[in-house]
């Protein structure tokens, strides 16, 4: 019986105990004199899950690499390649590499976030950002209410309501009870964090992909739009992918 | 007449209107097609490490993880005292995505009963 309290205390005390031990044992040197160049200040490299295996994400080292092909070109045909406002919604957030690399750490990696590759399938097979899945911007703009569109929403994590009784209803109008993520239809309250993204600043996929799920009423702070997108990506010289499986 | 032709016109305002956006978004999904053909691969860079990863060849270093692994250094005073299979098996459960809350318990778990 004393055994199983004893432990316990002996294990906190060697770890209050080591603690300064840890700290002296230093941390990985990046940037300055140690040549490489981390993702941030702080985080050399991440890992993320693609298609079931760990793939690590980092940039790329060599010092003379510059960006070529598609991505490296300044002008497209406008219409339909024209220069997009910062975000397709004033609601929507719109998020840089750094906090898309916290989203991958944390949302991605706990199950609770989608990184969405919103490009139409022929772009996605010809590299991609890791971790991220592929569902073009015609599959999320389809009508609200349609078979398909409550598919995608069910996928996401949203959950119907079936008939909503008066009492219910009535709670949540006089805001006694938490409605913040539900409509008549929908209850968004589990439903995942996305982050979406295409060909970068003149891509218009990702955008109507955005506005195709606002009007399927999907909680617009819980969409992000990396706007960057590939272009953004490749120009950091980050790490991408090539889909082993057809687009999903 | 004239106010039969301006009911016809009325009466098809929505579905000119509806085919008008469908051939809106078709025009647009040919842009898109056509210039997707048209995209190069970026070269690689001459030297070092390539940006693009095939997700089978992609590992993932064990000192990285360790490296990692030391900000949390209350976690990682444990971590370092276990067995080298132990150890071998959390860096597995990273490398498989398992969530950082799951690897201290992990880690804690091995120390306090093995």
């Amino acid at each position: 019986m004393t055994k199983r309290f004893v432990f316990p205390f002996l294990a906190l005390l060697t770890m209050t105990i080591a603690a300064p031990h840890a700290e002296e044992g230093g941390e990985l040197r990046v940037g300055g004199d140690s040549g490489f160049v981390p993702l941030t200040r702080d985080k050399p490299y991440i890992y993320v899950i693609h298609e079931g295996s760990s793939v690590k994400i980092q940039r790329i080292q060599d010092p003379n690499y510059e960006l070529s092909g598609y991505f490296a070109k300044t002008i497209r045909k406008c219409p339909p390649f024209c220069i997009q406002p910062i975000t397709p919604d004033p609601r929507v957030a719109v998020v840089g590499e750094v906090e898309l690399f916290d989203f991958m750490e944390n949302e991605l990696r706990n199950g609770k976030g989608l990184l969405i590759d919103a490009r139409t399938p022929s772009w996605f097979k010809k590299g991609t950002i890791p971790g991220a899945i592929n569902i073009p911007f015609t599959e999320l703009s389809k009508k609200p209410g349609s078979p398909e569109m409550d598919a995608m929403l069910k996928r996401f994590g949203a959950k119907p309501r079936g008939e909503v009784g008066f009492w219910d209803s009535l709670l949540e109008r006089w805001g006694l009870s938490d409605a913040k993520y539900k409509t008549e239809k929908w209850d968004f309250t589990e439903a995942k964090e996305l982050v979406l993204f295409c060909n970068g600043p003149a891509c218009g996929q990702s955008p109507r992909a955005i506005r195709g799920l606002l009007a399927a009423d999907y909680p617009a702070d819980k969409i992000n739009y990396y706007r960057g997108g590939m272009q953004l990506w490749e120009l950091w010289g980050l790490t991408t992918v090539k889909p082993r499986k057809s687009a999903e | 007449m004239p106010g039969c032709s301006v009911r016809l016109l009325i009466l098809l305002f929505p579905v000119l209107t509806v085919s008008w956006a469908h051939a809106e978004e078709d025009d647009y999904l040919r842009a898109l097609e056509a210039e997707a053909e048209r995209i190069g691969v970026p070269e690689p860079p001459r030297s070092g490490e390539s940006a693009d990863s095939d997700v089978a060849e992609s590992r993932g270093d064990r000192a990285g993880f360790e490296s990692e692994l030391q900000k949390h250094k209350g976690t990682y005073s444990f971590y370092r005292t276990l067995l080298e299979r132990d150890k071998a098996e959390i860096y597995k459960a990273y490398r498989d995505g398992a969530s950082f809350a799951k690897i201290r318990k992990m880690i804690i778990s091995r120390k306090l009963h093995r």
